[in-house]
């Protein structure tokens, strides 16, 4: 194993531990004189330790939800309110990892159907429809950076275990689906709202909790 | 006579290597231990029965599974991590163990695929795991229980549970204090609630059944998307149940209200969704229930 690609090849199992004794001492011996896969040897730790923390750094922490459901009981201005500190809290703990890992898209539709009426005053349902699209796309961008972590881990785990996760990942978006279509014919229903942003919650927990498992 | 003795030696060899493979199938471990610390268990299979005792020391006895070196016990007084090596890396160690520990003792379990179950602790009780069950009996100050794919079940009237299972079923009995469940596909049970303080049962597409009282000025929210829920609840509570999509079933007063559109005029803007709100009895706890699809049925209490 003299070759760069040689090692190269065999990383992923060296930093895990998985290789043999001789095979691991011959891949060290390798990257004590090669600065060039010591580089890649110390980039792939530094991702696997991301990867680590991102699990426990993703989802927003628990104690935030009784906050918000107090808020979104308490009339619109609050709701609001509630739905800005779920979003700026999503974007403090996974911003930055989230910048690294996948580009931001653009805030969704709703968000240009804030419009003032004829008094000046916002128009209730756009804005709320617009905080809540913001809420979700918060989520959904969670959701795709855990997703992409369950999969680079998903040998780890029994396949029949990877696929009742799998189902129950669809249950989850057909319930959001279900939800986002009560919406839009009863915008100003805050049940809905709140079940929209915790079934939301579900599945960062469901994706926090497996990729954890498969680290 | 050579060939005699070849298949003697054959033989012993085979004896020792027997009792050996036994002797390190065996697991019987003792530390001292505070009253108050912490024991971690991790282990990926097989089963972990947790016991809570007066005594301020804990021991872990069983037995190792043909896949694990050995079960590791270290640390010191507060916190103590008990872990079955497996024999390779990349396959989860097996074993099935018992492990007494001192009852206020904060008792923590990864079980990847291995039964969890736990009684006697007043401490604090977390354990997780993805395809296994997990069962807590007892009374304790602070319960946690996770799993992916397997049931999780509580037993006993401790200050705060917090359940959880993805596709397993929830089961919870005459739980007090504090109490949160959620499933997403499992059903979600909750029965012999005595006074519970604080209520919070989520599914995305269980059924959720709730039975028992609550506290003079209790709260119990459930939210379900897809699923039913059943309520009997025997002692004075103001309900506001809401569902969009489903029926509303209540056996103990009023019937509900169809929710209208936001366009009082017109006739034809009428939205599916149906309302209810009364009291029973003088009122006092609140119960409130909002469902997407799912029936839910208000039934006397016991």
């Amino acid at each position: 194993m003299s070759t760069c690609d040689d090692v190269r090849e065999r990383l992923d199992d060296f930093v895990d531990g998985l290789l043999e004794p001789a095979e691991a001492a011959a891949v060290a011996g390798h990257l004590e004189g090669c600065a060039s896969c010591r580089r890649e040897e110390q980039a792939l730790r530094a991702l696997l330790r991301d990867a680590a923390a991102l699990a426990d750094t993703v989802a927003p922490p628990r104690d935030l939800w009784p906050a918000i459901e107090r808020r979104l009981r308490h009339g619109s201005g609050a709701w609001l309110r509630g739905l800005a500190a779920a979003a700026a809290l999503l974007l403090a703990v996974g911003g930055a990892l989230l910048a690294r890992t996948a580009p931001a898209p653009a805030p969704s539709g709703p968000e240009t159907a804030v419009q003032l009426d004829g008094t000046g005053r916002l128009q209730e349902a756009a804005l709320q429809a617009a905080e809540m699209a913001r809420l979700e796309a918060e989520y959904d961008q969670a959701a795709q950076v855990l997703l992409v972590e369950l999969r680079a881990r998903q040998d780890r785990l029994p396949p029949q275990t990877v696929a009742q996760v799998e189902a129950s990942l669809r249950t989850i978006d057909t319930a959001l689906g279900q939800i986002r279509t009560a919406l839009a014919q009863q915008p100003s229903e805050t049940g809905l709202h709140m079940m929209l942003a915790s079934t939301h919650r579900k599945k960062i927990e469901l994706l926090r909790r497996v990729v954890r498992v498969g680290a | 006579m050579r060939g005699t003795m070849s298949v003697k030696s054959l033989a012993w060899c085979a004896l020792l290597a027997a009792a050996t493979a036994s002797a390190q199938g065996r697991v019987d471990e003792r530390r001292a231990a505070a009253a108050d610390g912490t024991v971690a268990i991790e282990t990926g299979g097989g089963s972990v029965r947790v016991v809570g005792w007066d005594k301020a020391e804990v021991t872990v006895t069983g037995t190792l599974g043909a896949d694990s070196q050995r079960v590791e016990v270290r640390g010191d007084r507060r916190k103590l991590r008990i872990e079955v090596v497996p024999e390779r890396h990349d396959h989860p160690g097996a074993a099935d163990l018992e492990i007494h520990v001192p009852a206020g003792s904060r008792v923590e379990v990864e079980a990847f695929q291995a039964a969890v179950d736990v009684e006697g602790v007043t401490g604090s009780v977390r354990a997780e795991t993805v395809n296994s069950s997990i069962t807590f009996t007892g009374t304790a100050d602070d319960v946690r229980l996770e799993s992916v794919n397997g049931g999780v079940s509580v037993r006993g009237r401790s200050a705060r549970i917090n359940v959880e299972s993805v596709n397993g079923p929830v089961d919870v009995s005459d739980p007090g204090g504090d109490l949160q469940a959620g499933t997403v596909n499992g059903p979600l049970k909750v029965s012999g609630a005595l006074g519970l303080a604080r209520g919070r049962l989520e599914s995305v597409n269980g059924r959720v059944t709730f039975e028992g009282k609550l506290a003079a000025r209790g709260a119990l929210d459930i939210e379900n998307v897809g699923g039913g829920v059943d309520l009997a609840i025997s002692s004075p509570a103001d309900y506001r149940v809401s569902t969009f999509n489903g029926a509303i079933v209540n056996e103990i007063g009023p019937g509900p209200q169809a929710v209208r559109g936001h366009d009082e005029d017109d006739e034809d803007d009428e939205t599916p969704g149906k309302e209810l709100t009364f009291s029973a009895g003088s009122g006092g706890a609140r119960v409130t229930v909002t469902t997407l699809n799912g029936r839910v049925r208000i039934m006397k209490g016991r």
